[in-house]
């Protein structure tokens, strides 16, 4: 609500004479200019080889997207921590408007740097084959990222803890529960007649594998010798998500990574794809 | 009564209560007014003891006076009722004072050096802060192997209650906070404090703080601390994030009359996080955790009459701190406040002034952070500036700078008509700079030019004191100012204690 104490006329006078002088604007850091847009991502396994491709599934997911919606000049940093990003989770996507948007709307962003036109097929190559990528992103978002994760050590974080308030609210994407991956939900691990309150997700590990496997043959049978998923003539969201799940698993544990290395026509579409997402990303100067 | 049968031993008649015992001098009231009569026994009675008193008193002074050269040495000293103090504690403090009289030249081992010794002790074991009490006696040796004229020092003590426990409502520094604090007098029997305090304010949000104290020193002038603390500090209002930290900090300070040195060792884990959805692209930067390590030193000189509202005196305080002895910060930081307040006429002239500079020392680990960085402006420093409201500033966050200067000058008056109100009066004029290092330019460069481009202010105002703290209402406007300070004109309030 606006101030309702009015200012009388001669002292808005007095006030609108000061300051007597004023100097030009202080600069800002040098890190702050912005030539070209960039996105945020989780640092790459390693750099010594050169590798610009995110470690973090969901922030190569939408470093495969971009690259393969075909949109030039993106360059990729990892000194943001996910503390930065909007909401707390990586990636954001920094414009050369210096303006921050989140995962979500990296797709209209896109669209807008390419001036896409409406496509009511999302560049499949029909309806059916639109609704067929919505199962196919549902089997990887839900039983290969849970065999995904399963197959990470995880370790307690010693500095949530030490920094933990109860006001806080969870940011970091490595504490997104399974169970909301998976379908039906996992149970917890305390008993339904326990005393305690429910805490912690039991996940059969053995179920998972098996799915797993069978997720991946599906996978490498679904693909066959096509260019992209689906039959699609160009790539698609599926493609870009498809992509993070194969590199992410290749690049995995012994567990993970055989069922795919098994599939020589998986591991030759991952190879052809990262070529072309590692060529269209380069490295801002300020990571 | 008749002083003459005292002497002869006779004793003394019976006499009724309120009788009359006057003479002319007296001014004894009249019979019928009892309760007159009363009063004026009860002051005759209290007088002749009062008199009794003093006179004993000078009698005593007289004796010790002429005593004073009477050879006397200590055999031992005994403490009675500290038995929840260690004997090895107590042998520390007391033995400097014992060995300090068997030093000297045994023609000064008299009672005037007995006396200075016992007065000693007593001021040691009472600066303790152990000791309610402690009433010293000088009795006889009690050592069947000691001479003529040996005598014990015997102190007999009354330890304070080991545990403390307190809440309380804090205002100050432009916070408000509630605490409660809790205190283990005297942990392990020598002295020893631990301490633990939480509090929730409305800049910090949560803190705790958990230490142990001890003296390193039996003067009691060096102690060292030990403590862990941590604090989650709100700064949506300037910076749009939240700042936590956890630490472990180890100090060596060493007090005299008026200057304090602290040497101190601290390891801390910064957290910037929680930003607010208008957070600039230069805090998103800044996000995330840090790490540092570093030694710092403090030397404080104050002369001041009153810390909040000096009338004269000088306060003289300078901080270095060196970070890169492990963690993921380097640099060098080093601050210097100064302010003097002399009284002219019937008014108080105060001049201030603070600097700091913070220098990276490897730029190949991590710039300084935002946690490191000066902030300046507000109504403890540059006034009718906003609170961190100078320096560089992203979408209204203000970023922080390397480099600072600012400088007060403050005349303080009575009322014009109510010259006995705690009330007064306040011209001043306040400047300052806050900048941060640009790339491609010396040092001194950047110094100059910070030097040469200060946001000034200058307003009226009224101060009170308000134990402990100084409460400001000032009016005033911005009369230079960078593009990008924030500033308002009209009036401000500032309640705190280090006012420049």
């Amino acid at each position: 609500m606006a101030s309702t104490i009015p200012i009388p006329v001669a002292v808005h006078r007095f006030f609108a004479k000061f300051p007597l002088h004023i100097y030009p604007d202080s600069p800002l850091p040098q890190k702050n200019e912005v030539q070209r847009p960039s996105l945020w991502i989780a640092p790459p396994k390693s750099t010594v080889s050169g590798s610009v491709l995110s470690s973090d599934v969901e922030c190569l997911k939408w470093q495969a997207y971009i690259a393969l919606r075909g949109v030039k000049d993106l360059s990729v940093r990892w000194d943001v921590t996910p503390d930065g990003s909007v909401d707390g989770r990586l990636p954001s996507l920094q414009t050369a408007d210096r303006k921050v948007l989140g995962a979500r709307m990296i797709p209209g962003w896109v669209d807008d740097e390419l001036q896409a036109e409406d496509d009511a097929f999302e560049g499949y190559k029909d309806a059916t084959s639109k609704d067929e990528s919505r199962a196919w992103v549902a089997l990887l978002e839900g039983i290969v990222h849970t065999a995904l994760t399963i197959s990470k050590p995880s370790s307690p974080d010693l500095k949530a803890m030490l920094f933990y308030t109860p006001s806080k609210p969870l940011t970091s994407t490595a504490s997104t529960p399974l169970s909301t991956h998976l379908s039906p939900p996992a149970a917890p691990i305390s008993g339904i007649s326990s005393i305690f309150p429910v805490y912690g997700e039991r996940v059969s590990q053995s179920a998972v594998e098996a799915q797993y496997h069978d997720a991946i043959v599906s996978l490498s049978d679904r693909l066959g010798n096509d260019e992209w998923f689906l039959g699609s003539s160009r790539p698609t969201a599926l493609d870009a998500l498809a992509f993070a799940y194969l590199h992410c698993l290749l690049a995995g544990s012994d567990p993970v990574r055989v069922a795919v290395a098994r599939k020589v026509n998986l591991v030759n579409w991952e190879r052809r794809v990262q070529a072309i997402v590692q060529a269209s990303c380069t490295v801002a100067p300020s990571s | 009564m008749n002083d003459d049968d005292e002497l002869k031993g006779h004793p003394p008649p019976l006499r009724p209560p309120l009788a009359d015992t006057s003479k002319p001098r007296d001014n004894e009231p009249d019979n019928s007014e009892i309760e007159k009569i009363k009063k004026w026994q009860e002051e005759r009675i209290a007088r002749r003891l009062r008199g009794e008193y003093e006179s004993s008193v000078r009698h005593l002074t007289e004796v010790i006076n002429s005593n004073l050269e009477t050879p006397m040495r200590i055999s031992s000293v005994r403490v009675e009722g500290a038995n929840k103090t260690r004997p090895s504690f107590l042998r520390w403090m007391l033995k400097p004072h014992q060995d300090h009289f068997s030093n000297l030249d045994p023609n000064e081992h008299t009672l005037e050096n007995v006396l200075k010794a016992t007065r000693s002790m007593t001021h040691s074991l009472l600066e303790t802060g152990v000791f309610t009490t402690v009433e010293p006696t000088i009795e006889k040796a009690q050592d069947v192997l000691a001479n003529y004229g040996d005598v014990d020092i015997l102190l007999r003590t009354r330890q304070k209650g080991r545990f403390f426990l307190k809440t309380s409502t804090e205002v100050g520094d432009q916070e408000g906070s509630v605490n409660i604090q809790g205190r283990v007098r005297n942990a392990f029997g020598g002295a020893e404090q631990v301490e633990a305090t939480l509090s929730s304010g409305l800049k910090t949000r949560l803190a705790g703080h958990l230490s142990l104290s001890a003296p390193l020193s039996p003067n009691l002038r060096t102690f060292g601390e030990l403590s862990l603390f941590g604090f989650e500090k709100d700064c949506l209002a300037y910076a749009s994030c939240m700042e936590g930290v956890r630490g472990l900090r180890a100090v060596i300070r060493n007090n005299s009359r008026h200057s304090t040195h602290e040497f101190a060792y601290e390891a801390a884990l910064r957290h910037i996080g929680q930003l607010s959805h208008t957070v600039s692209l230069s805090m998103r930067e800044s996000a995330g955790y840090s790490t540092k390590s570093s030694l710092s030193h403090t030397w404080m000189y104050d002369t001041r009459d009153d810390k909040a509202l000096a009338t004269q005196g000088v306060l003289l305080r300078t901080y270095q701190e060196l970070a890169g002895l492990g963690g993921d910060v380097s640099f060098l930081k080093s601050q210097c406040n100064f302010h003097v307040s002399r009284p002219i006429l019937s008014s108080v002239l105060s001049l201030s002034c603070k600097t700091g500079l913070l220098y990276p020392l490897q730029d190949t680990i991590r710039p300084p952070l935002f946690s490191d960085k000066f902030q300046l402006g507000g109504p403890l420093d540059v006034r009718i500036f906003k609170q961190n409201g100078l320096g560089p500033r992203d979408n209204g966050d203000s970023l922080g700078g390397d480099l600072y200067w600012a400088a007060g000058l403050s005349l303080i008056s009575n009322l014009p008509v109510k010259l006995h109100w705690p009330v007064k009066t306040h011209l001043f004029v306040n400047a300052g700079r806050l900048d941060t290092h640009t790339p491609g330019k010396t040092l001194a460069d950047n110094i100059k030019e910070c030097i040469s481009k200060p946001s000034i202010s200058a307003g009226v105002g009224l101060l009170y004191r308000l134990e402990p703290v100084r409460i400001e209402i000032n009016f005033g406007v911005p009369l230079i100012a960078n593009k990008s300070d924030g500033y308002r004109r009209g009036f401000h309030l500032g309640i705190g204690v280090d006012f420049l």
